[in-house]
């Protein structure tokens, strides 16, 4: 009995604590988030609290914001793995142009550039997802219950890239909710 | 550093790696640096290796392995030396790009790039201000409202945009209407599109709010300043008139790159903690692996080093404990390779020793057991031996000596080995001192000596020799054997009397019957016709007398001459004492018990009868009418017959002779009862003793209760 007591505490407790350590570290944050459909489509509207004072400071210090949403829909499923249905990542950046003092907003999805003479509308082109389309319903099972995830990793000047930006950088946002398809 | 500390030290350790981590890991999320997230792992990698050799360490109870103690000293000797200067670089190092950052992001930097941009930045609010006063005046004009409003053909409203653009210095001058269809385009030089862009954004936000708005559109590397003004038709039409000014390119290209090293240097300061950072775990990842490679390279170097050592600790160990086979490989030549040789050889020598050393014991072990079965048998010899030996060495001190010594002599009982032979040699026993300064003398001698004692005279046959024994067991002095030669001398004795006594009674017996037919006849026939017949009579009587008293003698000494051996059976001592009590029952002063009816004794019963009568006979002759007692005892395995008499007792001069034969105190005794009562007693195994020689006067008859007849 003190034997195999022994080996527990030689062998997994370094293990567990190790574990334990890791996974309080990236436990999610929680957040408002909030879904919408109409017949055909179900949209999402999610807040990035952001620190708005730092993000407003880098912008007029002429540094780009890249913000990346990362939005998960998932069939949750009792005895086996989630299915997913959606995996969307939406890429947005505002770059300052100091000498005509317009910030320019890109769409890295999309492709659509524009640039606003207001602060608040890039902070806003950032922090904010409005009625943003998730998924086709035509997708969605009746009854069933859905997980939505959404995360969002924001970078000061250079982007991080590569596969392991999700593993290495933690979310600086997170939300989740769960919502049963009528 | 003891044991204890080691045992805990790589948990220490582990904690202050993990420490480490949890300090750095909100950096490592912040900055999101990707050496960052390898010094956590690294650091929770070698936290986990420490926890769990520390939890093993801990929690081991046996005896670490010989040689563990001198490794793990040797990796901390060689992990800390490298540790403590990897450090301090990395304190060092730290400082330094701190103070260097402080001198990179000087005030004045900053201060310079900030006027630049505003240098730059005033180029253009001055382009935007002009651009938006002149479109503003322009705003009101009224054959742009005409055209707006399609009074004006294509020609006319061109003419004017032409004379707008010449006037202003404007690259392209535009005009359209409410629905964006271009009434009227006029540019500076080129050719015009053959098919319009449409509006931008700005555009149509300045057309519906009623706003003048500039905005730069970048082309082809090329900048231009583009203003929008809303044209208000006098019949309520709409326009907008878009006017296009090229930058110059040496100003643009210059606040671009003021603008671009702006934001560098922005981006620089705004990244200054994290290029800090970056700076920091790169040194520390650099420190973590240099530790990790000189960790693995100290462990690798101190199992090499310290292999052979626990191997020869091992081999240490397995010796002591008496294995003396074992052999340590000789792996390398440096010295620790010697030193394996060393152990080699000095095992081997060890080996060669304890296998002559046990040659050795097996051979003193068997001369032990061959000498103690020597002594041994020697001991059992002397000690079952009948004569009395004595070795006595050449400073005269007694070296060995038996029992039957002290059997034979009562007087030696307090001899023991080293007592000197003279100072024992006193009383009684001076005899013996001078026959051992004679024997000293003359090299073998042998004497015979009486010694009287309270059971008679005891003859003692002396003989000694003298030793000299040389070789290891070098040794000299002088052997002495004594025996009891009392039995031999008495019946050497007993056997001459029986001889003179046979020849006596064949002699004597044959001329005493006439003798004695002849003298009653003489006093039958010649009684009448002698003159003096009281004196025929006396001198006949007498004649007669003397002559049966001649044959009674003749008798006695024909009884001891032929004395019968013992017809042993068992006989009731109650029987015999039964016997006794009628036979002396005339006699009042003798008292005989009658003991056990059961009490038994293997013995010839008329031999015993005859002893007991001689003994009464004698006690009642001395005592007259003193009282004489007749009991048995029985004692272990002797009947014990005793005779007692209240008389005068025996005299001290005739006590040594009364068992003699021939020797009697009585005018009319022959002297051998006593003689052949005590014959009788040794022919049945037993003695006649005199236990008392007055007060009572005592005789005691010991005879074996079972059988211990002597052989003739």
């Amino acid at each position: 009995m003190l034997g195999s007591f022994s080996t527990l505490l030689r062998w997994w407790l370094p293990w567990a604590m190790a574990f334990s350590a890791i996974g309080f570290a990236l436990a999610d944050e929680k957040d408002a988030l909030r879904i919408d459909r109409d017949e055909l489509v179900v949209y999402c509207d999610a807040t990035w609290p952001a620190d708005a004072a730092h993000v407003s400071e880098t912008l007029r210090s002429g540094i780009d914001v890249t913000v990346i949403w990362h939005l998960a829909l998932s069939r949750s499923r009792q005895y086996w793995l989630d299915e997913k249905v959606a995996d969307i990542e939406i890429v947005r950046r505002v770059r300052p142009d100091l000498l005509s003092r317009r910030w320019i907003l890109e769409d890295r999805s999309t492709g659509i550039m524009r640039s606003v003479n207001r602060l608040e509308e890039a902070m806003a082109f950032l922090t904010e997802l409005r009625h943003y389309p998730l998924v086709d319903r035509s997708l969605l099972r009746s009854g069933q219950v859905y997980d939505l995830e959404v995360s969002l990793q924001s970078f000061d000047g250079k982007q991080m890239a590569g596969w392991w930006r999700r593993v290495l950088r933690g979310d600086d946002f997170s939300a989740r909710l769960s919502f049963r398809e009528p | 550093m003891r044991l204890g500390a080691l045992r805990i030290l790589p948990l220490l350790m582990a904690a202050g790696f993990i420490g480490l981590a949890l300090a750095l890991w909100s950096d490592a999320v912040s900055t999101g640096l990707f050496v960052a997230w390898v010094n956590e792992i690294m650091l929770f990698i070698l936290a986990l290796i420490l926890l769990q050799y520390g939890f093993r360490l801990f929690f081991r109870r046996r005896e670490p392995r010989p040689g563990s103690f001198l490794r793990a000293r040797l990796v901390i000797a060689m992990v800390g030396m490298l540790v403590v200067p990897s450090l301090a670089i990395q304190w060092s190092a730290s400082q330094m790009v701190e103070r260097g950052m402080d001198v990179w992001f000087d005030m004045r930097v900053d201060t310079l790039l900030e006027r630049a941009l505003k240098l730059a930045q005033g180029f253009y609010d001055r382009i935007d201000l002009e651009m938006k006063r002149s479109l503003e005046a322009y705003a009101d004009d009224p054959a742009l409202a005409e055209a707006v409003d399609g009074g004006s053909s294509f020609g006319q409203a061109s003419d004017h945009l032409a004379e707008i653009l010449r006037k202003e210095g404007w690259e392209r001058v535009q005009l359209f209407d409410i629905n964006e269809r271009l009434v009227a385009d006029v540019r500076k030089d080129g050719l015009l599109d053959l098919v319009t862009a449409p509006l931008s954004e700005a555009a149509r936000l300045s057309m519906r709010l009623g706003n003048v708005t500039t905005e730069i559109i970048s082309e082809n590397g090329a900048e231009k300043a583009v203003g929008y003004a809303p044209i208000h038709g006098s019949k309520g039409g709409v326009g907008l008139l878009r006017v296009e000014l090229k930058l110059p390119q040496g100003v643009i290209q210059s606040a671009r790159l003021v603008e671009a090293d702006y934001q560098s240097y922005r981006s620089l300061e705004h990244n200054r903690r994290m290029i800090k950072d970056l700076f920091v775990h790169v040194m520390l990842l650099v420190t973590l692996l240099t530790v990790l490679a000189a960790s693995l390279i100290a462990v690798l170097f101190a199992r090499r080093l310290t292999s052979p050592i626990g191997e020869l600790a091992v081999a240490l160990r397995r010796v002591t404990e008496g294995d003396l086979d074992v052999v340590v490989p000789e792996s390398s030549q440096d010295e620790l390779g010697s030193l394996a040789r060393s152990f080699n050889q000095m095992a081997h020598r060890l080996r060669a020793n304890a296998r002559d050393i046990e040659q050795a014991q097996r051979a003193l072990t068997e001369a032990l057991a061959n000498s103690r079965q020597r002594q041994f048998i020697l001991e059992t010899l002397l000690a079952n031996l009948h004569t009395g030996v004595v070795l006595v060495d050449e400073q005269g001190k007694i070296r060995l000596l038996n029992q039957s010594l002290k059997e034979i002599l009562p007087q030696a009982g307090d001899w023991k080995p080293g007592l000197v032979l003279l100072q024992g040699c006193v009383g009684r026993l001076g005899f013996l001192g001078e026959f051992h300064a004679s024997l000293r003398e003359r090299g073998e001698l042998q004497q015979q000596f009486e010694l009287a004692g309270r059971h008679g005279i005891t003859h003692i046959l002396v003989r000694g020799t003298r030793l000299k024994l040389s070789g290891m067991a070098e040794f000299a002095g002088e052997l002495i054997m004594i025996d009891d030669i009392t039995e031999l001398v008495n019946a050497q004795r007993s056997q001459a009397w029986a001889e003179v006594a046979r020849r006596l009674a064949h002699e004597i017996k044959n001329p005493l019957t006439p003798i004695k037919l002849s003298a009653e006849r003489l006093q039958r026939r010649f009684r009448k016709q002698v003159d003096d017949r009281d004196v025929f009579d006396s001198c006949t009587q007498a004649i007669i007398t003397q002559v049966e008293r001649l044959q009674r003698l003749i008798a006695d000494f024909s009884s001891l001459a032929r004395m019968p051996r013992p017809r042993l059976k068992r006989v009731r001592i109650a029987d015999v004492m039964h016997e006794m009590q009628e036979l002396f029952n005339a006699y009042a002063n003798v008292s005989i018990a009658v003991p056990d009816p059961a009490m038994e004794c293997l013995c010839d019963d008329d031999q015993v009868r005859q002893v007991l009568i001689n003994l009464v006979d004698n006690a009642l002759a001395a005592a007259g009418s003193s009282q004489v007692r007749v009991y048995v005892r029985s004692r272990d395995d002797v009947i014990e017959w005793h005779v007692e008499d209240d008389g005068p007792g025996i005299p001290d001069e005739v006590r040594e002779h009364i068992f003699e034969e021939y020797f009697s105190t009585k005018s009319s005794g022959s002297g051998l009862g006593l003689a052949i009562a005590r014959r009788i007693a040794e022919d049945h195994g037993g003695r006649l003793l005199l236990v008392s020689a007055r007060k009572p006067t005592h005789f005691c008859l010991q005879l074996p209760r079972e059988s211990m007849v002597r052989e003739g």
